[in-house]
């Protein structure tokens, strides 16, 4: 054991000997002059990280990271503390991290995950069980932390993905940065990182409601509805859209979906199906009413009378999943409303959407951050159903998952890949390598210059049972709304 | 000559005359001329009175009513295996032949009518005498002396006026009668044909209507007191004068001893044995009185109303214990009743009596009624609530908008989305005001959730679900307008069994009927139907799909209280707007039955009332019953139809889901479904949104 130990510590010695030490001094940037702020700003989140540690963790003095941990407050006073601190945010194992929320999901979908992961990074040449560190954080910030602490006390790892949660990413976000050590956040929502050790990787929610804009846009839409759950964690595209400055947002409407009356009450808000202030035109349509009941001698059914809907908005965004979308589609010609353009979100993607015709959804468009699933990146595999554009339920979170992680873990193995760089200068690396894939992805870049992932959106259309990816050409037919009664 | 000259010329012949007698007997000629003359002049006054009265040309003729008298008789009703369940009649008659009549009865009779009857020939000398004697000492009319054969001229033949015409014209009749007809024949018409009081005509039926029993059942001593009543029926009637009724028996008994029939000792134990008079209880009214109701219309109908009084035998379908059992059941579901009475809404002064109910069993294999109740209390209300009430059958008529989906392509395992709507400005709403969620149309159907049947039946057509409802048999006119679909349109009990018995029937229609045969007393056949030609309106195998969506009824529906009805029956619960009808219709491989619980007037409930609470649990004890006389058989499964789990609400293929009839290679493709994953997280391909 003490023979693996000194081995690995050889090992980490001589990477640090081979790496380019004028590329470390410039991009630590750690000077006698400026060693009291970096010491401040890094120094003390590494001395942090080992509170996180066990107990009964052993330190030992042959590892940099952990003579680091004995260094006084006043470090930058001591002549060596540079040397060490360079060879803190060096060192590294050729290692990638993985902490996710594991636990989070079914035993068959973690398995899953990891073996579509393990299969790309073997045939990219690598030994996936020598090179990536699994770690369930169980979305707990303080597992995640237990783990950083090890992973970089203990594993010393070139690279950290994770971050899912909303909870953990910006808590990652924080260490990367002031660890200096690459992080890969894989959290939707996380804003744009500002840091150059930080990056964030995935479909993003400004994204998706910028290209939702941007065909609204296209087809002359001024005006149009929000509607989202009350719980919805997809705030951010109601938030990204309400906040665009280009098209007038109605709302965002919120609604509890276990609760007809609540959206009874955003449908009459939105239709303007106010009975007071339309009380000369309700009379009008009693008496209306009144006079066709008594010519198709039936009783006259007062219930059943509703105030035509008065339609100013030319469409509503529906931020919610599939279900629910086919039910308040279907609830619109409750209310007298047909054909009015209806956009969407990548959760309304199911073949549930489309399995029965409803007229309303008919011609509504929906953006998600996945193609066609018959060519999915990374050898992904997908069970289709129907046709490319359609996967069964039970397999689109998983492949959304693999395609996230395949993608972070892309980049970081391509980022492994090639002459040895310290850690820190890793970054560098993720700044400039693109995707392999640029069917999928496009010919752009992992990251742009805010370190945020370039990831592509598809627009689809629902049409005769059917999705279809739109182009640009495919989404200019303007299908205006029309009230029925 | 003029008269005077001819009276003068009399008078000088009588003093001629005179001349030679001796002075004291002169007067005899005189005597002799005016009493020739008084004669002559009664003579003529009679025959002009007689011949004015019409005694000097008596019809004869008038006696073939006597002489070919048939006597009325009561149409009898039995049920389907032979057993009296009612009898029609204007006037109550129990005929009995002269050789069955009791001969006590005919000693009772002849003591107190006519003791020598059997000798005189129409008209008792002895007793004209007696009378004319009783007449003279006592200034009026003691006794009677009307012979059997008298009496009878006088009911048959003429009015009951005093007067001398009248009992000569009956006196010459009765002579006349006593010349064509045997003297027993005219006792056997006498005992029949007479009002003997209660509306009774007989004897027979007197012993019915005064005593509740046959003529055979009756002792001396009851036979004694009907004997007292030809005299007058009325007066000596029990029911109402009894003290007069047992003096006029008595008077009988001592008769019947002065005749030598009875010992004074006999006399002594007939008199001092009570009375028992029980008022007649109608069978009519008693067992399944609505049925019968209906079956003198249709026997009327069938015989273009010539049968009151002709004796008819009708052979009717109903089942009589089976009726039985069905009426205990009916009238001992009083804590139904009572709970519906206190969920009356807007009643100031709510009563059990005021919640009605009515039911209906019919055999959709032969169309038979097997039983029918049309109300609670037939003497409170005597109006059929199964044939002639129409109400909105509410639920109970969407397995016709389902049977029609079924046909036009749609499959059970179909999923819908139950979101509110509109049809012609109809917004129905769910019972349970459930929207948002999602189902297969067998979950829809037996979970009764109104909007996808709304739906359905609109994307079918209105008209095309009435059209196959006219095909079913139902016969009232239903509304062309979108409530129908949930059963807005007012129909008949009937109709309903119409639609229930075509699905149960295999997809055949069945021809209710209520009368298998009506013959004469003679038994020659009047009616007799014969089966018509069989009308299919279903398939087979939409019938048996439709059937296996009702057991789901039992099985995981709104009958699930009752699931051991799910092996072999098939049903629907039926509750319309504010409760104010509640239904339970179903069938087993046999029977279908009905029933219906709600308010004559229409009232509305609160609170638990529905189907499933008020008419189903009747319909479970009755469908108990059903099965002990009509053994449980499994539904058959047709060719074409194939049996798959299916998930209840998403309808993909799940073995732990629940077993469906689909039509063979129409069943769901997938084995899975996206909303699983919604349902069991609340969300969708969330995976990258914690």
């Amino acid at each position: 054991m003490k023979k693996m130990f000194l081995l690995y510590s050889s090992l980490l010695a001589l990477s640090l000997l081979l790496s380019n030490s004028l590329v470390a001094q410039e991009e630590t940037g750690l000077t006698p002059g400026n060693c009291k702020r970096i010491y401040e700003n890094s120094m003390q989140y590494y001395k942090a990280l080992g509170k996180f540690l066990p107990p009964t963790y052993k330190f030992r003095d042959q590892l940099p990271t952990h003579q680091f941990m004995k260094m006084p407050d006043n470090g930058c006073a001591l002549m060596d503390t540079i040397d060490l601190y360079q060879r803190v945010v060096s060192l590294h194992s050729q290692k990638i991290a993985v902490m996710l929320p594991f636990s989070r999901w079914s035993q068959p979908m973690q398995k899953a995950l990891m073996a579509q992961v393990k299969g790309y990074a073997a045939s990219k040449g690598f030994d996936p069980e020598k090179t990536i560190v699994w770690l369930d954080t169980n979305g707990q910030i303080q597992k995640m932390q237990e783990h950083l602490a090890n992973l970089v006390y203990t594993q010393h790892v070139s690279l950290i993905i994770g971050g899912l949660t909303l909870a953990e990413a910006p808590v990652l976000a924080k260490w990367g940065d002031h660890l200096r050590i690459p992080t890969i956040i894989l959290n939707k929502k996380l804003e744009p990182p500002k840091s150059r050790y930080v990056f964030r990787l995935g479909p993003d929610h400004r994204q998706l409601a910028h290209a939702l804009l941007k065909h609204a846009e296209a087809q002359g839409y001024k005006k149009i509805a929000v509607m989202i759950p009350q719980t919805s964690r997809d705030g951010a595209i109601a938030d990204a859209m309400v906040g665009n400055g280009k098209i007038e947002i109605v709302g965002p409407l919120t609604y509890n979906p276990g609760d007809y009356s609540s959206i009874d009450q955003v449908f009459k808000r939105l239709f303007h199906l106010n009975d007071d202030a339309r009380k000369p035109e309700l009379l009008d349509l009693v008496n209306e009413l009144k006079d066709k009941s008594k010519e198709q001698g039936v009783a006259f059914d007062p219930k059943g009378l509703m105030l035509p809907p008065e339609i100013d908005v030319d469409a509503i965004v529906i931020i919610d999943h599939f279900k629910n979308v086919r039910h308040l589609a279907k609830s619109l010609h409750f209310y007298g409303v047909k054909h009015i353009p209806l956009l969407g979100v990548p959760k309304w993607r199911a073949p549930e959407l489309v399995d029965q015709e409803e007229e309303n959804l008919n011609g509504a468009v929906f953006v998600d951050y996945i193609g066609s699933y018959k060519k999915l990146p990374y050898g992904i595999k997908a069970d289709i159903v129907n046709d490319e554009n359609m996967v069964e339920g039970s397999e689109a979170s998983l492949i959304d998952l693999e395609l996230v992680v395949n993608h972070a873990v892309a980049a970081a193995l391509q980022a492994l890949h090639g002459p040895r760089l310290p850690r820190y200068a890793l970054y560098k690396r993720l700044e400039g390598i693109s995707p392999e894939d640029k069917a999928f992805f496009g010919n752009v870049a992992f990251f742009n210059s805010d370190h945020e992932g370039n990831w592509p959106n598809f627009l689809f259309s629902v049409r005769g049972g059917r999705l279809q990816a739109l182009n640009r050409s495919a989404i200019t037919t303007k299908n205006p709304a029309k009230a029925v009664r | 000559m003029t008269p005077k000259s001819m009276v003068e010329a009399f008078k000088s012949k009588i003093l001629t005359a005179r001349q030679y007698l001796p002075e004291r007997f002169q007067f005899i000629p005189i005597f002799l001329a005016g009493s020739a003359i008084t004669i002559l002049a009664v003579s003529i006054g009679a025959w002009i009175w007689a011949r004015s009265e019409g005694l000097t040309d008596l019809d004869v003729s008038k006696l073939d009513i006597i002489v070919n008298y048939e006597h009325s008789d009561n149409s009898l009703v039995y049920d389907k295996s032979g057993k009296q369940i009612g009898e029609f009649f204007n006037d109550y008659h129990v005929y009995y032949p002269y050789t069955k009549i009791p001969p006590a009865l005919v000693h009772a009779v002849l003591s107190i009518e006519d003791r020598n009857f059997f000798e005189h020939h129409g008209l008792d000398y002895k007793a004209i005498l007696r009378a004319s004697l009783a007449l003279l000492t006592s200034g009026h009319m003691k006794q009677g002396a009307s012979t059997i054969t008298q009496q009878v001229v006088r009911n048959f033949l003429l009015t009951p006026e005093r007067k001398i015409s009248r009992k000569l014209k009956e006196a010459l009749y009765a002579l006349q009668l006593e010349k064509q007809l045997s003297k027993e024949r005219i006792l056997e018409i006498y005992l029949n044909s007479l009002f003997l009081g209660q509306g009774s005509y007989g004897v027979g039926a007197a012993a019915q209507r005064h005593f509740g029993k046959t003529l055979e059942e009756l002792n001396p001593g009851e036979l004694a007191l009907i004997a007292g009543l030809f005299q007058s029926p009325t007066r000596y009637n029990p029911h109402k004068y009894p003290n007069r009724a047992k003096k006029r028996q008595f008077m009988v008994l001592t008769a019947m001893k002065a005749n030598g029939y009875l010992s004074l000792a006999e006399v002594k134990q007939w008199n001092e044995s009570p009375l028992v008079y029980q008022a007649p209880a109608s069978m009519n009214q008693s067992i399944a009185p609505f049925f019968l109701d209906a079956i003198q219309d249709q026997t009327d109908k069938l015989l273009d109303g010539k049968f009151k009084g002709k004796g008819l035998r009708i052979t009717t379908t109903l089942d009589l214990s089976l009726q039985q059992e069905l009426n205990s059941i009916l009238q001992k579901s009083n804590s139904i009743y009572q709970s519906a009475a206190q969920n009356l809404v807007n009643v100031k002064k709510p009563q059990e009596s005021m919640i009605e109910a009515a039911s209906l069993v019919m055999n959709h294999r032969s169309g038979e009624v097997l039983a029918m109740i049309g109300g609670r209390d037939f003497q409170r209300s005597q109006f059929n609530r199964t044939m002639k009430a129409k109400r909105a059958p509410g639920s109970c008529f969407k397995p016709l908008v389902y049977s029609q989906a079924l046909m036009s392509g749609v499959n059970w395992s179909d999923m819908t989305y139950i979101a509110p709507v509109v049809i012609q400005n109809y917004r129905p709403q769910n019972y349970s005001y459930e929207f948002m969620s999602e189902a297969t149309y067998f979950n829809a159907f037996y979970r009764s959730i109104n909007t996808p049947a709304v739906e359905l039946g609109s994307r079918l057509g209105i008209k095309k679900i009435i059209e196959t409802a006219v095909k079913m048999g139902v016969k009232t006119e239903l509304k062309p307008q979108a409530g129908t679909l949930l059963g807005g349109s007012e129909m008949t009990m009937m109709d309903l069994a119409q639609i229930y018995g075509t699905i149960g029937n295999e997809g055949n229609r069945p021809e209710p009927f209520m009368i298998s045969k009506i013959t004469d007393r003679n038994g020659e056949v009047l009616f007799e139907r014969k089966a018509p030609p069989v009308v299919r309106v279903l398939p087979k195998v939409v019938a048996y799909m439709m059937t296996g969506a009702m057991q789901a009824v039992f099985r995981y529906g709104t009958a699930s209280k009752y699931p051991e009805f799910a092996a072999y029956a098939a049903g629907k619960t039926g509750t319309t707007n504010e409760a104010k009808d509640n239904w339970f219709c179903g069938f087993t491989h046999d029977i279908t039955a009905l029933v219906w619980v709600g308010t004559d007037e229409n009232y509305a409930f609160s609170g638990q009332v529905a189907g499933g609470t008020m008419a189903l649990p009747i319909w479970a004890k009755m469908m108990d019953r059903i099965n002990d006389r009509y053994p449980q058989k499994p539904f058959e499964m047709p060719e074409g139809v194939v049996k798959k789990r299916i998930h209840p609400l998403f309808g993909f293929e799940d073995p732990n889901g629940i077993e469906m009839p689909l039509l063979d290679g129409r069943g769901p493709t997938r084995q899975q479904s996206t909303l699983t994953i919604v349902r069991d997280t609340g969300s969708y391909r969330d995976a990258l949104d914690w």
